[in-house]
């Protein structure tokens, strides 16, 4: 039988449902954080998250009449667990979920499902959630303390404190995300084995994410007037993009390859531009706040930057 | 595509990042354990330098503090060799009007000294006391000895010194008493007296299980394995010891023919037990008959009866109590008159003055015969001491009348300050000029440290 199809001809390994296993690959440190940090709170979280949103999605296609596609598409799952690496510890399932189904429908869904949501879900969700519950902001749990206990999280009331004071850790404490922190974004040594491992494979351009980064800590420097050269100053500053939960951002919203331009122009606008919006409203915003919104409206102006940058391209050739 | 070859490479690394990370976070959660306690000491080194100044503090959660309400946290403080050097008790006094006073105090293990007051300020409805009050306060504390009273309080009790009753003939010591046989659940009961200037300072009344895998009663009771109506066992056994000591005669107990009280606030259970080993406590004391030789008594009972001592019949459990109920020799202690009628049970110190007494050489297992007791040609021992009355009108109460106190409407004496008898207050200040109420509660955070550490640490034991 010959198939006749219609471009693109070309096969690479690098097509969707590669990039989404690898991205699994590259969030399963964070997940193994939350687990070992918070038990089986965390594991039913991720796990209810990833298989709603994954659910979800497969409904809404259906719903939509839109055919399945032929390749098995994990990427709604890792969404899902992105989003739940962004709670705090002591969010009610059913907070949880309501963020899972907020985010699949009107986020992605309305603008027609996979590949067309204009924002990162996951950043999305986790903002909603967080306007709509200002008090899962209360739900910081100490980890390793009770790895087997599931209080509150069949319940409807948020249960925990508020985060760590980070004055009193110890750097070791602070690199290891051994303080309470959100589900996953608290070890930035296991952030960094996630972005290790998506820049060693290919899958996501660094101008995006250092562009951000840089900028991130560059304006943290000057809006705060940190001292980098006296000790105080280098662990405030460290402090900051360790535990503000900007890696995390950096590795897993800013690489977002749906919403966020990939290019090399367009990668280090993109970067410099959330992450001025981080260090501006870090200033006078929650910690959410200021880590999805510059994600969120860097997204909106996507396509926008990618209409001008490739404008400038065509008239560049058009010169030559 | 996703090629089978993919999909196994991709599990390979899967696995390979599985490791690494649970390595680092192994690593890291040791690490930060570490780190934690460090902090911690740090914390309890700032909070507690002005009342207990140490090397190491470790907070404990002993069950005696289920007996004090007050007490919210323990800690104990450790110099550089890791050896115990007091105490820091975490205390809560609320007086009359409802009017709290949160403090952090300190006291030495050695001597029962204070080291240190220091108030939390955090109370919702505090009493009235200022910071300069509660320095002069503890001006007057710091370095003295554990329980503290006023010298108000002193006169005003050496005043109405009429209410003070006592029994009579009491020697200094430990005394000790416990039931020849276990009841139904094994449980064998036991009470221990310490007396001081002719006063019961302290009574202890629990109860050891004859299976050695069952917690004593008193500690059942708090973990739940044993329970009875009412308050648990160990609050009940509490508050019976303490109406004890202010009442020193059980007979002022008021025990009911069905063995209940009523005049001892929250004791429901049959004190018929208690009371009667408290008065063989009492008996003993005014023989003369210590804790020492009580055991010593009972190795010659199982000496007659086995050949050997408790200790080498492995009777003694890792408390130093002596298991065994006389289960399977009922009349062992068996008290016949000259007719062969049951008239009574010798305890362990009149079945070894029997033996003692001169002649009293019967085989192993004959009858006791009246006649043939020492002594028992004179009136009872409870007869041979009366209590001595004050010279105030005539305030008697009779046990023996079902429950019924006699010519009294205030069944508790007040010759005590904050539940300790004033026999057992060491220290005597002035307190805050113009402010008594205010050092009567720290000095009530005071004494209730005291009492907890006394039953903490079974102090005078």
């Amino acid at each position: 039988m010959i198939l006749r199809s219609n471009a693109p001809y070309i096969h690479t390994d690098l097509n969707t449902p590669y990039i989404y296993t690898n991205m699994m690959a590259a969030v399963l440190p964070c997940a193994l954080y939350s687990v070992f940090c918070y038990g089986i709170r965390a594991a039913v979280t991720m796990a209810a998250c990833a298989m709603l949103s994954l659910v979800a999605a497969r409904i809404c296609d259906r719903l939509r009449g839109v055919a399945a596609v032929e390749y098995y598409d994990i990427s709604a799952m890792v969404s899902g667990i992105i989003y739940a690496l962004l709670l705090p510890p002591g969010t009610p399932l059913i907070i949880s979920i309501l963020g899972i189904l907020i985010g699949e429908l009107a986020f992605k869904q309305l603008f027609g499902g996979l590949g067309g949501n204009p924002v990162n879900m996951a950043a999305a969700s986790a903002l909603f959630i967080n306007l709509l519950f200002e008090d899962i902001e209360n739900g910081y749990i100490e980890p390793y303390k009770d790895r087997l206990g599931l209080d509150g999280l069949f319940t409807l009331h948020v249960s925990g404190d508020q985060p760590a004071v980070l004055d009193d850790l110890y750097i070791t404490e602070i690199l290891t995300g051994s303080y309470a922190g959100r589900f996953g974004t608290g070890c930035c040594l296991m952030i960094l084995i996630g972005i290790v491992y998506l820049v060693s494979k290919r899958i996501v351009r660094i101008e995006a994410p250092v562009a951000y980064l840089a900028t991130v800590l560059i304006g943290y420097c000057i809006l705060y007037k940190v001292d980098v050269l006296k000790s105080d100053g280098q662990r405030e500053l460290l402090v900051f993009m360790v535990t503000s939960g900007v890696l995390f951002a950096a590795a897993f919203m800013i690489t977002d390859y749906i919403c966020v331009s990939q290019g090399l122009s367009g990668g280090i606008i993109s970067g410099c531009f959330a992450g001025l919006m981080t260090v501006v409203l870090s200033r006078f915003t929650s910690n959410i706040v200021y880590l999805t919104v510059p994600v969120i409206m860097t997204n909106y102006l996507t396509y926008t930057l990618e209409f001008v940058i490739s404008s400038v391209r065509s008239r560049r050739k058009l010169r030559v | 595509m996703m090629t089978r070859q993919l999909l196994r490479r991709m599990m390979f690394e899967l696995i390979v990042i599985a490791i690494i990370s649970v390595v680092v976070l192994s690593i890291g959660e040791w690490m930060a354990g570490n780190k934690a306690d460090d902090r911690q000491q740090s914390e309890y080194s700032e909070e507690f330098k002005n009342v207990l100044p140490a090397a190491d503090y470790q907070e404990v959660h002993p069950s005696e503090m289920e007996l004090f309400a007050d007490i919210s946290h323990v800690y104990v403080a450790y110099d550089e060799d890791g050896v115990e050097t007091g105490y820091i008790i975490d205390v809560t006094v609320t007086d009359k009007n409802g009017k709290k006073l949160h403090l952090l105090e300190g006291i030495k293990a050695d001597g029962a000294v204070v080291t240190g007051i220091r108030r939390i300020n955090d109370e919702t409805d505090p009493i009235s006391i200022t910071d300069e009050e509660l320095d002069e306060i503890l001006k007057q504390v710091m370095g003295k000895r554990i329980p503290i009273a006023l010298n108000s309080q002193y006169s005003s009790l050496t005043e109405t010194d009429d209410t003070v009753i006592r029994l009579g003939g009491l020697r200094d010591g430990t005394y000790y008493a416990q039931r020849q046989f276990a009841d139904r659940k094994g449980y064998i009961d036991y009470v221990e007296i310490d007396v001081i200037d002719g006063i019961i300072t302290r009574v202890q009344w629990d109860a050891f299980n004859i299976d050695p895998t069952t917690p004593n009663r008193r500690e059942a009771s708090l973990t739940g394995a044993y329970t009875i109506s009412g308050e648990n066992w160990a609050t009940q056994s509490y508050n019976l010891c303490h109406a004890l000591i202010n009442l020193q005669d059980p007979a002022r107990l008021a025990m009911k023919s069905d063995g209940t009280t009523e005049i001892v606030e929250g004791v429901t259970v049959n004190i018929r037990s208690f009371v009667e080993l408290a008065n063989e406590c009492i008996d003993s004391s005014r023989a003369g008959y210590t804790k020492t030789d009580y055991y010593e008594g009972m190795d010659l009972a199982f000496t007659r009866l086995f050949g050997s001592g408790a200790e080498e019949l492995g009777l003694v459990n890792d408390d130093g109590f002596v298991v065994y109920s006389f289960d399977e020799y009922p009349n062992y202690f068996k008290v016949y008159d000259n007719n062969g009628n049951e008239i009574g049970e010798l305890n362990i110190r009149e079945y070894v003055e029997y033996y003692s007494a001169e002649g009293s050489d019967d085989e192993n297992g004959t009858p006791i015969v009246l006649d043939d007791l020492p002594g028992s040609d004179e009136t009872g021992t409870d007869e041979t001491y009366e209590t001595e009355e004050p010279s105030a009108p005539a305030q008697y109460y009779d046990g023996t009348e079902d429950g019924v106190v006699n010519g009294r409407t205030n069944s508790v004496i007040t010759d005590s300050i904050d539940g300790i008898p004033m026999a057992e207050i060491i220290t005597y200040i002035e307190g805050i000029d113009n402010n008594e109420a205010a050092s009567l509660e720290v000095l009530s955070a005071l004494n209730t440290g005291y009492k907890f550490l006394k039953q903490y640490l079974n102090w005078l034991a």
